[in-house]
């Protein structure tokens, strides 16, 4: 036998209290995943400023390991001769003015390989120099930027042109470059450099990169790397 | 039986919770898609650093076997002469990716003093990964470069009179071979003193001063270490790759012992203290003989020459010469069996040659 139930609904103070029940609950979620969004893009983008900050690394490292390469041919040169391990076109650093010390290398090597040193349409033209490329490179810290030389009259970190490698988000906060140098025997590589005896002169550059968010200031890295560069420079006499 | 319809109600509940069940599942896959790519990149890279790591490693390991493979199997391709060396091992990357190396040495011609290696690492897994990396080097031993492919004869000093002309026979595959070197000018050296074969004889061919020098990548107190090592080792006589002769040496006054072959010369010093020892008949030499004593003993000369030697290499003289005889013969070492290019001593190892190093 059906039996006939009798259908209620709720009081308007059930109602009430119920809906405020869930407004809390509901808001207090959205609080959360708020804050999970946030922490979930804060990580986004510390991950990204690391792969960026690493990638520039990186590519530093690789040109700076190319430094002073030299298209060599045994037959009609000698390696003493090299004019990319020559003093000006060596490894330099320096600063670009109102920048820290220390915050600009440069550096060049035989890229087109044609055993010139390339200077550019502006650039000084001599014998070991030739104006049909640009070889001579480098990397500077410029308001919050890190650039790369693309040419330039003077070899310098002051003028030429130069490029942003960095996105317009990320802010370059520090780029600092050391040097360190060991001096070794030409003729006995196992023996230190001795006065007035040509040698070869290892270099190795320690680079440190600091970088952040231009949206976000706190959110930083800051990354080193060591390089060795794998060409030395010759020292007819010390 | 027909129930009462049951009303549905809800509709913008649901299709909130749908749209907030859709917005959230866009922005995760969005983030995840990210994420994967930033991690993709990151593995490249990492990977594009490990073959790096791997080029460099096969660089080593050619110049390593470069250092220690006198003669390598030159293969000509167009105008260039290849080898490989044996075997170089694959290496495994932190990233769990192994890598192929292939190493190539490549020359102009066999007597060619720099040789160019090529190491090129490409990832097992991902094969648009390589990195080829190129740097010149220089097999060394204990003789300069100018040593191995010395003339005939070199003489520190004058070349003032002989018994009878001497032979010398330089390298025939020279464009313009120098059958007699002096260090001092043209006034000392007399021509017609010597058979100087095909080749010529040429003044100011080296410094004086350093004539040790010119000949040895070494130093005379390190020879007399490479010396003793070997005479420690009680290496037999006709294995010897070098010696720095005494007075025990010779019979009465002449150096009478046959000493090295066309693929292990001798490296042969005489020192000061010997003087100039005359050489006794039927003496055969390979390899490369320095005389450091005084040769130029003019009071004497004519009654102290020397007897029947022959040299397959090459004669230092470091001093004035004049007790050279015409029973002397001198030939490049391209005389002796199997033609040898040069003197080859034992390697050193190979040195790396700074600025050639290129991964472009």
């Amino acid at each position: 036998m059906p039996v006939k139930l009798r259908q209620t609904g709720f009081s308007l103070t059930e109602l009430m209290v119920g809906s405020t029940v869930a407004l809390i609950v509901l808001s207090g979620a959205i609080q959360l995943y708020t804050i999970n969004i946030r922490a979930s893009n804060d990580s986004l983008q510390l991950s990204r400023l690391s792969h960026d900050t690493r990638s520039m690394l990186s590519i530093m490292e690789r040109e700076l390991l190319r430094s002073g390469y030299w298209s060599f041919s045994p037959e009609h040169t000698l390696i003493q001769g090299n004019p990319f391990t020559q003093q000006k076109a060596y490894l330099t650093i320096d600063a670009k003015a109102e920048e820290a010390d220390n915050s600009c290398i440069l550096y060049s090597y035989d890229r087109y390989q044609d055993g010139l040193i390339g200077v550019g349409g502006s650039g000084h033209l001599t014998a070991s120099t030739t104006r049909d490329n640009v070889e001579q490179f480098g990397f500077r810290l410029n308001d919050g930027r890190l650039q790369m030389r693309q040419s330039g009259a003077n070899f310098s970190c002051n003028s030429g042109r130069w490029q942003t490698m960095n996105e317009e988000s990320i802010l370059i906060d520090t780029l600092h470059f050391e040097r360190h140098t060991h001096c070794t025997h030409a003729q006995k590589p196992a023996s230190d450099c001795s006065d007035d005896e040509p040698g070869w002169l290892h270099t190795r550059i320690d680079i440190r990169l600091s970088a952040s968010l231009a949206s976000t200031p706190n959110i930083q890295q800051t990354q080193s790397t060591s390089v060795d560069i794998r060409n030395d420079q010759w020292l007819a006499n010390r | 039986m027909a129930g009462k319809p049951i009303k549905q109600q809800g509709v913008a509940s649901l299709t909130v919770a749908l749209s907030l069940i859709i917005a959230i599942s866009l922005l995760s896959y969005a983030v995840a898609h990210t994420a994967n790519t930033e991690q993709r990149m990151t593995m490249n890279e990492q990977l594009k650093n490990d073959s790096l790591q791997a080029a460099e490693a096969g660089l080593l390991f050619g110049l390593d076997w470069l250092g220690s493979e006198r003669e390598l199997e030159w293969i000509a391709v167009e105008d260039q002469l290849l080898a490989h060396p044996a075997t170089a091992p694959a290496l495994s990357s932190a990233s769990q990716d192994s890598f192929a190396i292939n190493i190539v040495f490549e020359a102009r011609d066999e007597n060619d003093s720099y040789i160019q290696i090529t190491s090129e690492a490409s990832a097992a897994h991902t094969p648009e990964v390589s990195t080829r990396l190129r740097l010149y080097a220089k097999p060394i031993s204990i003789l300069t470069d100018h040593g191995e492919r010395a003339p005939p004869l070199s003489i520190a000093g004058c070349l003032t009179h002989t018994s009878g002309q001497p032979r010398l026979l330089p390298d025939p595959t020279e464009a313009n071979p120098v059958s007699l070197a002096i260090a001092e000018s043209e006034h000392c050296l007399n021509k017609h003193l010597v058979n100087l074969g095909t080749g010529e004889a040429r003044a100011h061919a080296f410094d004086e001063d350093k004539t040790w020098e010119t000949f040895f990548a070494i130093s005379p107190g390190e020879f007399q270490q490479f010396v003793e090592e070997e005479q420690t080792a009680r290496i037999p006589d006709s294995q010897r790759n070098y010696w720095l002769a005494d007075s025990h040496d010779l019979r009465a006054g002449r150096w009478t012992k046959n000493l090295g072959s066309p693929n292990q010369p001798i490296i042969l010093v005489m020192p000061a203290a010997l003087g100039c020892p005359k050489f006794g008949g039927g003496t055969t030499l390979h390899g490369l003989v320095y005389i450091e004593g005084d040769c130029g003993d003019n009071d004497e000369h004519g009654s102290n020459s020397w007897g029947n030697v022959e040299i397959y290499g090459a004669l230092v003289i470091a001093s004035d010469s004049t007790q050279l005889s015409g029973n002397v013969r001198i030939n490049h070492m391209r005389y002796a069996r199997g033609k040898p290019s040069r003197i080859l001593p034992p390697l050193l190892g190979a040195i790396p040659i700074p600025g050639t190093w290129s991964d472009l």
